[in-house]
């Protein structure tokens, strides 16, 4: 059973199909017509939309699980992935839990006990508080301590949610009342804590994946400092910076991360890297990641394969000599958002879609054409990824795939991207987690087919002997932001 | 015959002319271009202009056209329908005035209740549109009049979700 939707559902969903192993998914209701109940073997309905009354309610999902007689939930990223209360309940109920065991994900998940356990391991941890602190004046006192520019982050976090930056103490206490509200809504957890904020790093992470045997490698690193509130949306592997002296240090602080916390399964060991060359633990995602596919590309592995067999109690199928890199992948997120209005969600329906297709284009695609985006959930949309022999190669596959990628209906960051893709900073590998802020503020698209477009929106009016009616997909009665523009005054 | 489309809020005046092979020339800004035209689908025209092949994707909606040309998309209006409904209903200047969120979302908290007293500024509810909170604020000084939602639901821009009375002396002089 995958306890998620969208895209990864469906990825997870393909790999079992292959291994030969039947599907559930879940769903709620406004995931009904969603590409992951469509392509599974058994679905069940949860609940109601809100994701309490669905894919965050452990009661629903496990009983899902009983009455379908599902042996095992991969979780997927994101809702359970990283909740120990449901890896426990799946322990106790007898189901196996495709992730880590809950002492560990209890463990990493709060990112302050992370914290402790690496500092006793010898690897290097950002200067910042080691537990959590619900009061505003304790944490105004620790800012102080630690110095502003401070970064305020959920102890239970992940995905950006729950983080602000804050440059001066008059901002304080608004930014820590928001991001506790934004982790208990997003965590059921409102904890934050403090790190000192490190102006102008990379954000380099380990996949590592480890066997309940005791044995644990890494899959080499994957560069992800092209954020927009603090999500990545742009990234790749191998990193520009990586050197092979550099990676086998890192992967082997990834690998001592991963034995000191008794890891099992996949999970992702995040780092800093400052302008010096440091590198810094940041947390541990005891998780599949998003961005897993870009790894898979140039290793030639399937991740969710191993998960699966790790899962069942089987060693790991290679050692850390047998994994081999080649080429280079890079992988775009594709949201539902407005990249000229302050990336900002855009939910609506696709009114029509077509995918790229080629050598070297991996396209992992949770909608289609005439499916209604939620609001209520994440919106990412799909995952554009591109492997090519060389880094100069792989950009060009990505522009090349991004301008043939045509979604409508939504808004969507495709021509940013293009325009990121085709920089010179991107180029160089000048990729900081500042990156847009710095090269792409207040981006707009430069619109120099506009004739064209003025031509198609005419032909168009002559092609069309009816008079404009709801075009297919558009009899919702639910209005997407320009549809509100209106209909001909008739 | 004569166009006039709003793109990118510019307006913009063209010529077109169909041709009898089936064809169009479409003038602007004092060049001409030859346009020959497939209607691939419903969403896909394939033009060659001036020789030069393009693919095109359009979604129609009311008056507006979303066009897409290698990623990018351009959102067309018929400039003279634009007019006429502006000038009919006052939209724009209603708008910044109300409480309405800017995109499709869910009411997370309302933050004041009926006879309170705003500043402009002031929050006043909070929204989740994709897990993303924004914060509306009141657009003038004055007093919580009505809310129309609860927390939980679903919300649409252009909904009003709080009235708020403006005072009296915080209105602009005519």
């Amino acid at each position: 059973m995958v306890a998620n939707r969208g895209e990864i559902a469906r990825r997870i969903m393909n790999t079992c199909r292959e291994m030969g192993i039947a599907t559930v998914a879940v769903y709620s209701e406004a995931d009904r017509k969603a590409i992951h109940v469509l392509k599974a073997d058994q679905a069940v309905f949860l609940g109601g939309s809100d994701p309490s009354e669905s894919y965050l309610n452990i009661d629903k999902i496990i009983s899902a699980a009983r009455q379908t007689g599902a042996e095992a939930i991969h979780p997927g990223y994101g809702f359970m992935a990283e909740n120990p209360l449901f890896a426990e309940r799946c322990e106790q109920e007898g189901l196996i839990f495709i992730g880590p065991p809950s002492k560990a994900i209890r463990e990493l998940g709060d990112k302050t006990i992370a914290r402790r356990t690496v500092t006793g391991s010898g690897v290097p941890v950002i200067p910042g508080m080691n537990k959590p602190e619900s009061d505003t004046r304790a944490l105004a006192g620790e800012a102080e301590k630690i110095g502003y520019p401070v970064l305020i982050k959920a102890a239970a976090g992940g995905g950006g949610k729950g983080m602000r930056v804050v440059t001066s103490p008059k901002d304080f206490q608004d930014a820590c009342a928001s991001a506790t509200s934004e982790a208990k809504r997003a965590f059921g957890d409102g904890s934050i804590y403090l790190e000192k904020y490190l102006a102008r790093p990379r954000h380099v992470e380990f996949q590592i994946i480890a066997d309940r045997q005791g044995n644990v490698i890494h899959l080499f690193e994957r560069e992800c400092s092209i954020q927009r509130r603090h999500q990545k949306i742009i990234e790749e592997t191998p990193s520009t910076i990586m050197t092979p002296e550099l990676r086998e240090r890192m992967g082997k602080a990834a690998v001592t991360v991963a034995k000191a916390s008794g890891y099992v399964n996949a999970g992702t060991v995040e780092f800093l890297v400052d302008q010096q060359g440091n590198f810094y633990f940041l947390e541990v995602n005891t998780r599949l990641q998003v961005e897993h596919p870009v790894t898979e590309m140039i290793t030639g592995l399937d991740i969710v394969r191993i998960q699966l067999e790790v899962a069942d109690g089987n060693p790991l199928p290679i050692t850390q000599k047998d994994v081999r890199s080649r080429g280079h992948s890079i992988e775009c997120r594709i949201y539902a958002e407005d990249p000229e209005k302050g990336f900002y969600p855009s939910p609506g329906r696709i009114i029509y879609m077509e995918k790229p297709s080629g050598p070297g284009i991996r396209n992992d695609c949770g909608i289609y054409s005439g499916f209604q985006v939620p609001v209520e959930y994440d919106p990412i949309l799909s995952k554009l990824i591109v492997y090519a022999e060389d880094r100069g190669q792989a950009i060009k596959r990505m522009i090349q795939a991004l301008e043939n990628y045509v979604i409508l209906g939504v808004k969507t960051p495709v021509p940013f991207l293009i325009d990121v893709l085709k920089s010179e900073a991107f180029a160089k590998g000048d990729t900081y987690t500042d990156f847009i802020d710095t090269y792409f503020c207040g981006w707009k698209p430069d619109r120099r087919e506009a004739d064209a477009a003025c031509a198609a929106f005419i032909i168009d009016e002559l092609t069309r002997t009816v008079k404009p009616k709801p075009a297919a997909g558009m009899e919702s009665t639910e209005l997407s932001p320009w549809q509100t523009l209106g209909a001909w005054g008739r | 015959m004569d166009y006039r489309l709003k793109i990118d809020e510019e307006v913009i005046a063209l010529q077109a002319e169909k041709k009898k092979d089936g064809s169009m020339v479409l003038s602007h800004a004092g060049r001409t271009f030859e346009i020959e035209y497939t209607m691939v689908s419903e969403y896909h025209q394939h033009l060659t202009i001036d020789g030069c092949p393009l693919n095109v994707f359009i979604a129609r909606d009311g008056n507006t056209k979303m066009v897409v040309i290698r990623g990018t998309p351009y959102y067309i209006a018929d400039a003279d329908a634009v007019e006429n409904r502006s000038r009919g209903k006052k939209r724009d200047q209603v708008m910044p005035q109300e409480v309405t969120p800017p995109m499709p979302a869910v009411v997370v908290r309302i933050l004041v209740s009926a006879g309170d007293e705003v500043k402009k500024g002031d929050s006043v509810i909070v929204v989740s549109s994709m897990k993303m909170e924004s914060t509306l604020v009141a657009p003038a000084d004055g007093r919580v009049k009505k809310i129309n939602v609860a927390e939980g639901d679903k919300v649409m821009p252009g909904q009003i979700l709080i009235d708020i009375d403006k005072d009296a002396a915080a209105l602009p002089r005519e």
